[in-house]
C-alpha cells in the first residue's frame, strides 16, 4: 500500500516538475519546490514500504519508470520534424585525418592507466593511512572500494577538460606521484 | 520584464566538459557499448541456463536429506578430491538443484538422486564477456573495472556538459536529424542516470577489486589479500589437509531450516571436504534486502559457529554486500529484471546515440566521417548479430568456437564496414542477419527441445527470442520505407 502511494507521490512529482519546467517563468519556483519535495516523499515511503536499502532502490526504480513514461508521452505528442536532405550534409566527406594521433594515444594514456594508476596510488595511501589511525577496516575497504573509481573517473574528466597536453598530464601525474612517494617510504621501510 | 529563473551556464564549462565527453566515448564507446549489451542480456542469465537446458529436473525446494545425498555422491565420485563442495538451491527464476565441484556440476533429482550434468555453453560464454572480456581473469576483471570508470566519468561529464539540464528535462523532438537524436540521448542520459551511474560504479567495484586489493595487501599486509577481505566476508579457519570423512552436510541444512525458515537457502559451501580442517557456509537470502545473502558458519561436524554479518554486520559490511546485486538487478524478482532490461537497452541506445551524434555533427561541419560512421554501424549492429550467432552455434554443438567466432566475427564486420563506408546498408543488412540467426535460433532450440516447447524453462525465453525477430523485422521495414521516402523527391526533384 505505501509502495502505490510512493508511486503516486512520483507521478505527481515529475507532472509537476513537467509543467514548471515547460512554463520557465520564475513564478514556478513552488512547482519546482513542490516536485523535487514529491519525489523526496515518494523515496521516504519506499523506505518506509520495504526497508532501507531495498525501499528506496525500488521507489527509484518508479521514478526512473515513470520519467521514462513521461517522456515517451512527450515524444508521440511532439510534431515529426523532417530532417535536412542528407545530400547537401554528407556532400563533402573529408579524408579522415590521422595527424593528431600521437597526442590522441597520448591523451588516452593520461585519461585510462595513468589516470588509473594515479588513484589506486591515492586509494591504497589513504586505506594505509586510515588503517593506522584506527578505522574500522570494514569501512575503509568500502570507502576505498568506491573511492578508486571514482576519483579516476574525476582525474579523467580533469585531464580531458584541459586543452593542452601538459595540463592534461600534470594534474594526473601530481595526484598520483604524492601518495605512490608514501607508499614507496611505507614498503620499503617495512613497516605493516 | 520576467527575470529568468535558470542560471546561465558557463559557455567554457559546457565546451570543456563536451569535449571530456568527447574524447572519453571515442576512446572507450565501443566497449561500452559491448559491456552495456552483454550486461543487459546477462540480467536474464538463469533464464537463459533454463533455456539451454530445458529438460533438466525442476523444484521448488530440496530437503535437507536429500541435498546432502546428492552432495555426497558427487564428492564421492571426484577422482582428484575437490577444495570445495557447492549446492545451489532451486530459486525462483532457476528452480533446479546443482551440485557443483572444482572440476564438475550436475543436477540433483528432489528425491537426491543425480541427473544430468549442467551445462551452459552460451549463457557461460555470455558471463565471460559481460565480466572478462574473454582475457585472462584478473586482466579481464581489471578492464571491465576501467570501463566502469570510464562510464562514470561520461555520466558526470555528459551531466556537466547539459547547459538546461532541467529546463530540457522533458523535451523531445521527433525526428530523425541531429536535435532528434540529441534529445535520445540526452533525455535518457538525464532520466536513467541513478542506473547507468549506480551500474557503472558497481561494475567498476566488482571489476577493480582485485587489483585494489593486492594493491593494500603489498603496502599494508605484507603481500597478504586475506587481511583485506576477511574483515568483510569472514576467515576461512586454518586449513589441516589430514584424511577425514566428509563432513556432515545436513546438519547445518537442517540447522538453517529450523532456526531462519524465513530466509531460504541458495547455496551451501564446504571448505576442503575430506580433511581434518573442512567446515562449511549456508548462504541465506534475505528478501528485504539488497545483500546477496548472509553466510552461516558451521564446523566440520555441523555445529554453528555464528553468522559473518552481511546483514547485521558494520555499516560497510552491509553496503559491500549490495553491490553485486544492486549490478546484476537479482534483488526484486522479474519486476526489477523487466526494468533492468529497460535501463540496459536505454544505456545501449544513449551509447549508440552518442557516436552518431559525434558523426551527425562533423557532416554537419563539412567535415564528414563515412568510414568511421559505418565501423560505428557495423559494431552497433554487428554485436547482436554475432550474439545471435554464437547462440546458434552453441546450440549446434560448437561450444569451443563461441570466443574466436564472436571476436573475429567482429573483427571482420568492422572491417567489412570501413572498406563498405555506407552507414544505412550496414544497419539494414546486419539487422536482417541478426533478425535471421536468431530465427534460425529459435528453430534449432525448438527441434532439439520438442519435448520441453512449454514448459516454463523453455517458453518465456523462446517468446522473448521470437519478439526479437518481430522487432527488428518491423525495424528493418521502417527503414526501408523512410529510404523510399527521401529517395522519391530526391529523383523526381
Amino acid at each position: 500500500m505505501l509502495l502505490l502511494v510512493s508511486v503516486g507521490l512520483a507521478v505527481c512529482g515529475l507532472l509537476c516538475l513537467r509543467t514548471a519546467w515547460r512554463l520557465r517563468a520564475q513564478a514556478n519556483g513552488w512547482r519546482i519546490s513542490l516536485g523535487w519535495l514529491a519525489l523526496l516523499g515518494a523515496l521516504c515511503l519506499g523506505y518506509a514500504s520495504s526497508g532501507t536499502d531495498k525501499g528506496v532502490a525500488l521507489a527509484l526504480i518508479a521514478i526512473m519508470l515513470i520519467a521514462l513514461l513521461v517522456l515517451g508521452r512527450s515524444y508521440l505528442s511532439s510534431e515529426i520534424r523532417r530532417s535536412k536532405p542528407a545530400n547537401r550534409i554528407a556532400r563533402h566527406p573529408q579524408t579522415e585525418r590521422s595527424s593528431h594521433w600521437l597526442s590522441g594515444l597520448w591523451t588516452g594514456m593520461v585519461m585510462g592507466p595513468l589516470s588509473g594508476l594515479a588513484s589506486l596510488a591515492i586509494n591504497t595511501a589513504l586505506y594505509d593511512i586510515l588503517a593506522k589511525a584506527g578505522a574500522d577496516p570494514t569501512l575503509n575497504l568500502t570507502l576505498v572500494a568506491f573511492a578508486f573509481p571514482l576519483v579516476w573517473a574525476g582525474l579523467a574528466i580533469l585531464s580531458g577538460y584541459q586543452v593542452r597536453l601538459w595540463r592534461r598530464t600534470l594534474p594526473v601525474l601530481l595526484s598520483g606521484g604524492i601518495p605512490l612517494l608514501y607508499i614507496l617510504s611505507v614498503t620499503l621501510g617495512g613497516t605493516t | 520584464m520576467t527575470r529568468k529563473i535558470w542560471p546561465k551556464s558557463s559557455n567554457r564549462r559546457v565546451a570543456r566538459s563536451l569535449h571530456a565527453h568527447s574524447i572519453l566515448g571515442l576512446v572507450v564507446g565501443g566497449l561500452i557499448y559491448i559491456l552495456s549489451l552483454s550486461g543487459t542480456i546477462s540480467v536474464f542469465n538463469h533464464d537463459l541456463q533454463r533455456w539451454e537446458q530445458p529438460g533438466a529436473p525442476e523444484m521448488s525446494q530440496i530437503s535437507p536429506d536429500a541435498a546432502a545425498q546428492a552432495a555426497e555422491t558427487v564428492f564421492l565420485s571426484e577422482e582428484v578430491p575437490t577444495t570445495h563442495l557447492y549446492i545451489n538451491f532451486p530459486q525462483p527464476d532457476l528452480p533446479r538443484t546443482v551440485i557443483t565441484t572444482d572440476t564438475q556440476a550436475f543436477f540433483a533429482n528432489s528425491d537426491g538422486t543425480i541427473d544430468q550434468r549442467e551445462g551452459f555453453p552460451w549463457t557461460q560464454f555470455l558471463l565471460d564477456l559481460h565480466y572478462y572480456l574473454h582475457l585472462p581473469h584478473v586482466l579481464g576483471l581489471t578492464l571491465v573495472g576501467a570501463m566502469g570508470a570510464f562510464l562514470v566519468a561520461m555520466s558526470i561529464s555528459g551531466l556537466m556538459a547539459h547547459p538546461r539540464i532541467f529546463r530540457d528535462a522533458f523535451t523531445f523532438r521527433r525526428g530523425t536529424d541531429r536535435l532528434s537524436l540529441a534529445d535520445l540521448h540526452n533525455r535518457l542520459s538525464v532520466w536513467t542516470a541513478p542506473f547507468h551511474i549506480s551500474n557503472a560504479l558497481t561494475g567498476s567495484i566488482l571489476g577493480l577489486a582485485s587489483i585494489l586489493a593486492f594493491a593494500i595487501a603489498a603496502t599494508s599486509y605484507g603481500g597478504d589479500t586475506e587481511p583485506v577481505f576477511s574483515p568483510v566476508f569472514g576467515e576461512e579457519p586454518a586449513p589441516d589437509g589430514a584424511a577425514a570423512p566428509i563432513g556432515d552436510i545436513a546438519a547445518p541444512l537442517d540447522y538453517v531450516e529450523t532456526n531462519y525458515p524465513q530466509h531460504a537457502p541458495t547455496y551451501f559451501i564446504m571448505h576442503d571436504p575430506g580433511t581434518a580442517g573442512q567446515n562449511s557456509s549456508v548462504i541465506l537470502k534475505h528478501d528485504d534486502r539488497l545483500i546477496f545473502g548472509e553466510y552461516y558458519q558451521f564446523d566440520g561436524a555441523g555445529n554453528f559457529t555464528g553468522s559473518v554479518g552481511m546483514s547485521d554486520g558494520t555499516v560497510g559490511q552491509q553496503i559491500i554486500g549490495s553491490v553485486y546485486n544492486v549490478h546484476f538487478g537479482n534483488w526484486g524478482g522479474v519486476p526489477v529484471k523487466l526494468a533492468y532490461l529497460l535501463f540496459g537497452l536505454s544505456l545501449c541506445i544513449i551509447t549508440a546515440s552518442g557516436l552518431r551524434i559525434y558523426f551527425a555533427r562533423k557532416r554537419s561541419k563539412g567535415e564528414a566521417l563515412p568510414r568511421m560512421e559505418a565501423v560505428w554501424e557495423s559494431l552497433i549492429w554487428g554485436t547482436p548479430a554475432l550474439l545471435a550467432l554464437t547462440l546458434l552455434l552453441a546450440l549446434m554443438g560448437g561450444q569451443t568456437l563461441l570466443v574466436p567466432v564472436f571476436w573475429l566475427g567482429l573483427a571482420g564486420v568492422l572491417v567489412v564496414g570501413y572498406l563498405i563506408g555506407d552507414a544505412a546498408i550496414l544497419r539494414s543488412s546486419l539487422k536482417i542477419a541478426l533478425g535471421s540467426i536468431v530465427l534460425l535460433s529459435l528453430i534449432a532450440h525448438s527441434l532439439m527441445h520438442f519435448d520441453s516447447l512449454t514448459r516454463p524453462a523453455a517458453w518465456p525465453v523462446s517468446l522473448s527470442l521470437l519478439l526479437i525477430v518481430v522487432l527488428v523485422g518491423v525495424s528493418v521495414l521502417r527503414h526501408v520505407r523512410r529510404d523510399a521516402d527521401v529517395l522519391v523527391p530526391a529523383k523526381t526533384g
